[in-house]
């Protein structure tokens, strides 16, 4: 339970590690707020989709029944999920919703949760299935927020947790004479941002592996 | 085999009707909010377009009939008079298609006007200045420098709202 709980947030982080929902993640990435606001949207989403589904599969009957159109019964599901979603963010979020935009509305066709959908949830037991949907969720949150966290940081100076919750960088941006570079809160930057971030995880995963290889070659020598 | 078709069909006809049914109750709950804030957000614009514009003394109604995008009649509550109409236009410019909301009042002079949407790539049209409040005559708009089409368009907006408001005001005073 807790390697399937862990799993989303780093061994098989779906930003990261799959490169899966690319598109919203260098989208919504202007700020940190944004980034929170698609976290528990494409979180809520894939915990109840992984669990209408696998509850669905638990009948050998009803699996058996919508095997031929399970895509499409899939498809389903997850589009009234997403309208919830959309319908609760433009009643009670409405400046969120607004800024999330359309971003909102394509986590239907986010390929982690059809993903999820198909490898996992169709194939293992309803509570598993909540497990992986929360550890996806929340581990493409905290890729998405971090991506976010450094573009609005280095590209407007401030940290915007959640509507006035603004912290401003820009006094510590005049201490050290310099000033915010604006073109990280622009597309090209949000590309740079995950790159970079995708750069380190290699390097520390390369290094890794090379101390692996040393403790075997070592272990070898002393037999 | 059309057995087969029929069950599969079935199948994903019961499983729409269940998730139409949940989004049913969904709305339910949350229309009324949404409603709501789209009625905050049009006073808000409205008073932006129509500084006289005062929520106690005054009614807002839509126009279904017009032939402007959405037009919102303004009339006193006390005497049902009409105060001012209001139009959301558009018209294409340069790179996008420009959005105006613009205000007239009953003596068929514009009060106020607020680009809404526009993805113009040149000239900052949405601050200009055009020139137009407390008049009726386009002679009077002045064209942003360096964004012609982007000004073609807002005029035009402006000469459609003008052109509407005459037919609501049955012909004005121009």
């Amino acid at each position: 339970m807790k390697d399937n709980f862990l799993k989303g947030f780093f061994k098989e982080n779906p930003l990261f590690t799959m490169l899966l929902g690319c598109c919203p993640a260098l989208a919504v990435t202007t700020t940190v707020e944004n980034a929170i606001g698609m976290t528990l949207a494409f979180t809520f989403v894939v915990v109840l989709s992984n669990l209408f589904i696998s509850l669905i599969n638990i009948n050998e009957k009803i699996k058996e029944l919508i095997q031929p159109v399970r895509i499409a019964v899939y498809i389903v599901i997850i589009a009234t999920l997403v309208t919830v979603v959309e319908m609760l963010m433009e009643a009670y979020f409405p400046s969120l919703y607004s800024s999330l935009g359309v971003f909102i509305s394509l986590i239907t066709v986010n390929c982690i949760v059809l993903g999820r959908a198909e490898a996992y949830a169709s194939k293992n037991k309803p509570l598993n299935s909540i497990v992986d949907g929360l550890s996806m969720g929340l581990g493409y949150g905290m890729a998405i927020i971090m991506i976010a966290f450094l573009r609005e940081v280095l590209g407007a100076g401030s940290i915007t947790i959640w509507g006035s919750a603004k912290l401003s960088l820009i006094p510590v941006f005049n201490f050290l004479r310099i000033e915010p570079i604006s073109f990280f809160v622009s597309s090209p930057g949000a590309f740079l941002v995950l790159g970079l971030i995708l750069g380190v995880i290699q390097a520390i995963n390369n290094k890794k592996v090379l101390k692996n290889k040393n403790k075997r070659q070592s272990k070898k020598e002393v037999k | 085999m059309i057995k087969k078709s029929l069950i599969t069909a079935s199948v994903l006809s019961i499983f729409a009707l269940i998730c139409a049914a949940l989004l049913g109750v969904v709305n339910f709950f949350t229309s009324p909010v949404i409603k709501a804030h789209e009625e905050e957000n049009i006073k808000k614009s409205i008073s932006l377009v129509c500084p006289l514009y005062d929520s106690n003394t005054m009614d807002i109604t839509t126009n279904e009939d017009s032939k402007a995008k959405t037009t919102y009649l303004v009339s006193s509550k006390e005497t049902e008079e009409l105060l001012y109409v209001i139009y959301i236009v558009d018209a294409t410019g340069y790179a996008s298609t420009i959005e105006m909301m613009i205000s007239v009042d009953k003596d068929y002079k514009i009060t106020g006007y607020k680009v809404l949407s526009s993805a113009e790539t040149k000239g900052d049209i949405k601050s200009h200045d055009f020139n137009m409040i407390g008049s009726n005559n386009l002679d009077s708009f002045d064209t942003l420098a360096g964004s012609t089409y982007s000004s073609k368009a807002v005029k035009k907006c402006f000469k459609l709202a003008l052109s509407y408001a005459k037919e609501e005001f049955e012909g004005g005073q121009k």
